[in-house]
Formats: structure tokens, C-alpha cells, sequence
């Protein structure tokens, strides 16, 4: 049985991991060496194609593509960690809590908890950059904030069938309270289930801080971001394609990554979970 | 000192199920229906019954892992029922639980070591390295078996497992709730004959809930036999066995595998 358990999604796992890694690699990278300075204008080799000193070519500014896409990496990973962090300090123990409370105070929570689910994370980005002005921290907060409900959700109900469970009954009749519960039994089982949504949180902020740039709500000039390089993009759509598409195909990557792994390693640790009821 | 090591008194369950209509009422299952008994200090006391009867429903209210509709429960002599948890210190020192499936009731996320000291790190009790290689000596495991993980055992020796968790506290009281019947039929006597011999070699009382009548009457002095949430017969293995009252009772011996009983009907 755990034979083919660790078979199932492991192609999604591998192709998943090598693009996330790329993207990770590529941001750490930036801090050491980057082929040129992403953010010099020089307006002698504006709108180059592809070539062996600018292998993406350069914008309408003449800054290096590939230097951009690198730092931007930076902003990506920065804003995807801060905010995944974030959904699962905060939604992790509101779903366990939620899972072990009363009835009707789980209920409450969940019911509370939906409705945050319901509001759009763009929305509320984009309220908190009005209210508190556009920027890096203000996007991975908002992203964060309204991510937390989906963390919540999933962790409550892991943390139920983990409760319901034989050896949660044996813990307690060994003298376990409701704590130890928790951080013995409840955690460590629903560990796998918060990896799963992690990367797709991950996925769904690398978006979200893509659309929130290219709209002007996040990261603001001069610090490279791949929203910003879409948004600036847009004007030359036409006769230059290729600003669009490179961050383009940059952010599909990291949201297909992301996405992979998290199908993946859902498709591995969910057998598990099933045969343990 | 001479107040039984459980006494259940007129003890009733009843589960709500969720309304399947609006207006309609809950509709209630009724899984203990005013069940009685007593269970000596140092006695071997079986419950049999089918499933469904009611049967596990009794252990977790006696381990008071349940709280009863109605009814008394008693744990030498200090009542557990309704009592808050951190009241019930003396319970969970002396009463421990074997449950029915090894596979669901060892977290597969902790270490054999982890699972059997859980009694002795929840209750703070001392010496617990000492006492877990103590106890997986007694039913039968290698002191490196505290490194590995359940998956990694047989159905038996998890059980295994199982019951040095719950010797770990050094509790009088055992309650095993057929503790082989998820088990490979080859490895079933083993089990029972382990259990046997930790329960003689501690004079541990012992409850005992099996659906095999047989298996009752091997190890236990006293049986009761439960249907449908209530107790239809109670009375010594023996008498039970060779002179059964109820007619569910003798159902369940006429269907008891036993040889003797079968050669016995052969012309
Ligand atoms: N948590 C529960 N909620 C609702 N009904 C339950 C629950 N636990 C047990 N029951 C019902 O109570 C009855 C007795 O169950 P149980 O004690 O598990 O029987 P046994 O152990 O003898 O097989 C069954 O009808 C079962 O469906
Ligand atoms: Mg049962």
C-alpha cells in the first residue's frame, strides 16, 4: 500500500518541485549576481531583442529583462512566504480551535470564517491600498488576511476526522487533555494537509501579487515585480509582445508549480489520511 | 476496600441523530438501555454480544471517554461520570484501554517509544525510557522497536503495541475491547494468550468485551451477555456455557466454534 501511495502524483511532484525550484533558485541567485543591474535605464539599448548580452532582450527603458525577472523572483517568493505565512499562523490554529471548541462555537467560527472566504482577496488588497497606500507589505498582508479562511477551513476539517479518531480516544484515556491533544495528535496529522494548501496558497498569492502590481496596488517602481513588468508591458502589447510574455510565462510557471506540487503531494498523503478512519 | 473495581448502575445512552425532516423529531438511538453490573476487584469479566449491541458504548462511559444520558458509573468506588477531567487523575492511572483495530489506535505520525510512554508523559509519572523498554519486553518486542513506527509492525504485533501502552501506568484495571477480532485469525491466540498472562502475572481486573462466546469462557470468570443495549443474562462462564438461561444466550453457544461441542453432535 505505500508502495504505490508514494507512486501516485509523483510526477506532479517532481515537475511541481523542479519549477518552484527554479523560481526560488532564480531569486536567490539575484542576491549574489544578476547579468546586469535590473533597474539602469539606458536608453541606447532600449527595446532590444534577445542577443548574448541580453538574452530576454530589454525593455522600452533598456533595462536587462532577465535581471528583472530575477529580482522579481525576490518580490514573488518575499510576498508568497510572508503572506502564506501569515494564513497559516493565523488559520491553522483557528481550524484546530474550531474543530475542538463546543458545537456551537465551532459553528460560529466556521460560519464567520465563510464569510471572510467569501471576500474577494483582490478586494481587499485593494481597500487597505487606499486606506494605508499601495506596497509590497500592504499586498502580503491583504493576500495573507484573506487567505487565512481557507487554511481554516481545510484544518478544521482534518482536525475533525483526526479527532474522531481510535487514537485520539486512547490518547485521552491515557490522561491527555485537550492541549496535549492538539499538539501531540491533531498537528502532527493535519501537518501534511497544511503543506498541500500552503503551495496552493502560494500559488494563488503569486497571482494575486502579480494582478495587485499590475493594477498599482503593489510593489511600486523601482523595485522589479513580474506585475509591474506586465503592467508596463501593456503599451507595447502590439509591437512588442515578448515584455508580455516573459513575465507571462514566469508567473504561469510559479502558479503551475505551485499547483503541481500541492495536486501532488494532496494525491500522496491523502491515501493515508483515508485508510486512517 | 471491598467496593467493587466497577459497578455500573441502570446506566442508559442515547445518541441524537441529526433530524432527517424539518418538523419531524430527532430520532434518538438508544445504545445502553439501563445496564447494570459489577466487576470484582481482581475478577476476569467478559461482555459478549453482537454488534451493535452496545458494547463499546459501555467501555468508553466506563473509561468516561463518554458521559451516559442517564445512570451511575463507579471506578473503585469514586464515581467517574459527569466527573471534569482533571478530577479524574485516579481513573486514568488505573483504568487502561485496548481497543478493538491496532491500525487506528496508534497514531501513525509517533514512534512505538512516543506511543507506549503517552500514559507516563500525560500523567508525569517518572522513570518513563526505563519503563517503556519494560513493557515492550513483557509482550514481546525488542527494546529497538520504541524507534520505529506502527506501520512498520504486523497486525499483532501492534496490538502488541497496543497493550504496552496500557501497561505502562501500572493499572489494576484492564479493558480490552475485543482486542483481536481485527486480527489475522493465526495470530488471535497469541494475542489472547499474552493478555492472559499479563492479567494472571499483575492480577489486573479485567473487562473484557468479545463477540465470541468462546473466547469469553476461556478467560473469564464472569460473562454477561448484552443485546440491544440491554444485559439479557449475567452469571458464571461455566453455567453460562453449559446451562444458558436466554435464548439469544444459547444462540451464541450453540454457534460458539468448539470442538468438543462439535464432536459432541456427531452420531
Ligand atoms: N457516536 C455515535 N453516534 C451515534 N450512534 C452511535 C455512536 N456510537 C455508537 N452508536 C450506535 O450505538 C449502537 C451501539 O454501538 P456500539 O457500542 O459500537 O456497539 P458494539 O460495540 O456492541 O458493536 C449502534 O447502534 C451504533 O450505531
Ligand atoms: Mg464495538
Amino acid at each position: 500500500m505505500s508502495g504505490r501511495g508514494s507512486r501516485r502524483g509523483g510526477a506532479a511532484v517532481l515537475v511541481g518541485g523542479a519549477l518552484v525550484a527554479l523560481v526560488v533558485l532564480m531569486a536567490l541567485l539575484s542576491f549574489l549576481w544578476t547579468p546586469h543591474d535590473p533597474t539602469l535605464v539606458d536608453a541606447r539599448v532600449r527595446l532590444q531583442g534577445p542577443s548574448p548580452a541580453y538574452w530576454l532582450g530589454t525593455d522600452r527603458f533598456g533595462r536587462d529583462l532577465v535581471s528583472q525577472l530575477m529580482v522579481g523572483a525576490r518580490t514573488t517568493v518575499y510576498v508568497g512566504l510572508v503572506a502564506v505565512g501569515i494564513a497559516a499562523l493565523v488559520g491553522v490554529p483557528l481550524g484546530v480551535l474550531a474543530a475542538m471548541a463546543p458545537r456551537w462555537l465551532g459553528e460560529l467560527l466556521m460560519r464567520a470564517n465563510d464569510l471572510l472566504l467569501a471576500f474577494p482577496a483582490l478586494l481587499l488588497a485593494v481597500m487597505l491600498a487606499a486606506v494605508l497606500g499601495a506596497g509590497t507589505g500592504v499586498a502580503m498582508v491583504a493576500i495573507g488576511v484573506s487567505t487565512v479562511p481557507s487554511f481554516a477551513r481545510v484544518v478544521r476539517a482534518g482536525s475533525l476526522q483526526v479527532l474522531r479518531s481510535d487514537f485520539v480516544l486512547a490518547a485521552r484515556a491515557a490522561g491527555r487533555r485537550p492541549w496535549g491533544v492538539a499538539v501531540r495528535h491533531v498537528l502532527p496529522n493535519v501537518a501534511g494537509l497544511v503543506i498541500v494548501q500552503a503551495s496552493v496558497a502560494f500559488a494563488i498569492a503569486v497571482l494575486a501579487e502579480a494582478a495587485l502590481s499590475f493594477l498599482g496596488f503593489g510593489t511600486p517602481p523601482p523595485t522589479p515585480s513580474w506585475g509591474r513588468m506586465l503592467q508596463e508591458s501593456q503599451s507595447l502589447l502590439f509591437t512588442d509582445p515578448r515584455l508580455a510574455v516573459v513575465p507571462g510565462v514566469a508567473v504561469a510557471a510559479a502558479v503551475l508549480g505551485f499547483n503541481l506540487l500541492g495536486d501532488g503531494l494532496r494525491d500522496r498523503l491523502d491515501p493515508r489520511l483515508e485508510a486512517r478512519r | 476496600m471491598n467496593e467493587p473495581a466497577i459497578s455500573v448502575q441502570d446506566v442508559v445512552r442515547e445518541y441524537r441523530r441529526p433530524r432527517t425532516s424539518l418538523t419531524g423529531p430527532t430520532p434518538v438511538v438508544r445504545a445502553l438501555r439501563g445496564v447494570s453490573l459489577e466487576v470484582g476487584r481482581g475478577e476476569r469479566f467478559g461482555l459478549v454480544g453482537e454488534s451493535g449491541s452496545g458494547k463499546s458504548t459501555l467501555l468508553r462511559i466506563v473509561a468516561a471517554l463518554d458521559t451516559p444520558t442517564s445512570g451511575r458509573v463507579q471506578v473503585l468506588g469514586r464515581d467517574v461520570s459527569g466527573v471534569p477531567e482533571r478530577r479524574l487523575g485516579f481513573l486514568r492511572r488505573s483504568l487502561q484501554l485496548v481497543l478493538q483495530d491496532p491500525r487506528s489506535s496508534l497514531d501513525p505520525r509517533m514512534r512505538v517509544g512516543d506511543v507506549v510512554a503517552e500514559p507516563l508523559v500525560a500523567q508525569k509519572l517518572p522513570g518513563r525510557r526505563e519503563r517503556v523498554r519494560e513493557v515492550l519486553a513483557e509482550v514481546g518486542l525488542p527494546a529497538e522497536a520504541a524507534e520505529r513506527y506502527p506501520h512498520q509492525f504486523s497486525g499483532g504485533q501492534r496490538q502488541r503495541i497496543s497493550i504496552a501502552r496500557a501497561l505502562a501506568p501500572r493499572p489494576q484495571i484492564l479493558v480490552a475491547d475485543e482486542p483481536v477480532s481485527a486480527l489475522d485469525v493465526s495470530v488471535r491466540a497469541q494475542v489472547l494468550n499474552l493478555l492472559t498472562d499479563l492479567v494472571q502475572r499483575h492480577g489486573l481486573t479485567l473487562l473484557l468485551v468479545s463477540h465470541d462466546l468462546a473466547v469469553v469462557r476461556h478467560m473469564c470468570q464472569q460473562v454477561a451477555v448484552m443485546q440491544d443495549g440491554q444485559l439479557v443474562e449475567t452469571g458464571p462462564a461455566e453455567q453460562l456455557w453449559e446451562r444458558p438461561q436466554h435464548p439469544y444466550t444459547r444462540r451464541l453457544v450453540e454457534s460458539a466454534p468448539d470442538l468438543r461441542r462439535a464432536l459432541d453432535r456427531l452420531p
